[in-house]
């Protein structure tokens, strides 16, 4: 995964490191829990120095779901109401409700709806495509979130969930495809499943 | 006709098959069922990938429009009169977050010893303690697993390692060696609060690190402490 010029790339969680003393080993997904419960800690205690991080880990994902309903050229700028919104509003996000990522891309829907909105009264007399309904919005919106999600698994649970949702194969199948045991297989599709559902709970809890 | 192992009940729920919502269950399957659903149609839709963005969103737009200074609120450092025309790379910054609490580490290890051994017995149930191997032959540590009412503690003493021009860092490890889980930076008071619902068994290997100011949140591979409580 590559950053643009302006963002820095989040840490690659799941890429093969090895640790000392011999011991091989991978980094697993508490890593990300670790960042992700600090940053959503800081965020909601009102560190501002927690929005500036929020905007690097999750600035993409929210700003591909602006370029998908509003349009890449107004994208930054729906981009950048969403997140002085989110911090304006900051003591409405409650991590017991879902994750911050999701909840960030849930402002950024209700602005980019706004947005839309506000061009169509402006473009009433000019012939056109018709504005994205607020429903397709928020299908766009669900989908990205769940989709943004999967791609920050680590990579062995990520393997586990792509093939439990694009393919038909059984748990042992699975657990012979990616050789890994067959208990780690249906935790991993447990653990995932949770994520996944809180990232879209986020969505759901915002306002 | 749902399968019988909830394992198989879940997987053919996020395939889109039907759910029984009156089992025990179904609140976890409707929950498959919907991010099942999501994931395909974001798939057909090739959201994945990532579609266009444009040109990314400046965060200084957005700090200005908040009036927020853009330097982390750091204790021990005062601000100067000229930051709001300093940049401060990312590096440094999280130099600053740590600095302050860790500015005296070098001093505290020796003392965190003594720290500890004053801490109220009442505060915790000890469940159980590991002496942690010196990896880099130096030093010594020890680990001691707390619970408390609502949750767990660890609690780290260690002597005898400098952390030179980094810092050192804390780490559970599961039994497999497979997964990190970073408690941060050593604490002058070596207790560590374990996330909630953490189950500690799945942890068992407790693992002292030095870690570099290089923006990096992975694990060195440097580590200088290691051991594994009896769980």
């Amino acid at each position: 995964m590559t950053g643009s010029l302006t963002m820095e790339a989040p840490a690659r969680i799941g890429d093969t490191r090895r640790l000392s003393a011999g011991l091989p080993g991978r980094y697993g997904r508490f890593v990300v829990d670790a960042v992700d419960s600090d940053l959503e800690a800081d965020f909601r205690a009102g560190d501002p120095d927690a929005l500036r991080r929020a905007h690097v880990r999750f600035g993409r994902d929210v700003q591909r779901l602006c370029a998908r309903t509003v349009g890449v050229d107004d994208a930054a700028d729906v981009t950048q109401e969403a997140f002085i919104a989110a911090w304006r509003t900051r003591e409405r996000f409650d991590p017991a409700r879902g994750s911050l990522g999701g909840w960030l891309v849930g402002i950024a829907k209700f602005k980019a709806i706004d947005h839309l909105r506000r061009r169509e009264r402006s473009q009433r007399d000019i012939p056109g495509d018709p504005a994205v309904g607020d429903s397709s919005v928020e299908d766009v919106a669900q989908q990205m979130v769940v989709a943004a999600a999967i791609e920050r698994l680590p990579d062995r649970m990520r393997a586990a969930m792509e093939l439990a949702f694009y393919s038909d194969l059984t748990h042992t199948q699975i657990s012979e495809r990616l050789d890994a045991p067959l208990g780690t297989v249906k935790s991993d599709i447990r653990r995932g499943l949770a994520r996944l559902k809180r990232e879209l709970e986020g969505l759901d809890a915002a306002d | 006709m749902q399968p019988i192992d909830p394992d198989d009940r879940l997987l053919a729920a996020l395939r889109g098959g039907a759910v029984d919502l009156d089992g025990p269950d179904a609140e976890d399957l409707a929950a498959a069922q919907r991010v099942g659903a999501l994931a395909r149609s974001a798939r057909a839709e090739d959201l994945g990938g990532g579609p266009e963005m444009g040109e990314p969103a400046s965060f200084d737009a957005i700090a200005t429009e908040l009036g927020l200074d853009q330097h982390p609120a750091v204790d021990a450092v005062p601000d100067t009169p000229d930051n709001s025309t300093n940049v401060v790379p990312l590096a440094s910054r999280r130099r600053l977050r740590w600095m302050a609490p860790l500015a005296a580490a070098a001093v505290v290890i020796a003392v965190v010893g003594v720290a500890i051994s004053l801490r109220d017995a009442s505060s915790g149930r000890s469940v159980a303690t590991a002496a942690l191997d010196p990896l880099a032959d130096a030093g010594s540590a020890t680990a001691e697993l707390v619970e408390l009412d609502d949750g767990f503690e660890l609690h780290v003493e260690l002597e005898g390692v400098q952390p030179g021009d980094g810092y050192l860092e804390v780490w559970l490890i599961n039994g497999e060696i497979t997964e990190l889980l970073s408690l941060g930076p050593a604490r002058d008071d070596g207790t560590y609060r374990l996330p909630d619902g953490l189950d500690p068994a799945a942890f068992p290997v407790v693992d002292v690190s030095i870690e570099h100011f290089d923006g990096d949140p992975t694990h060195s591979g440097d580590s200088v402490f290691r051991g594994q409580f009896e769980l």
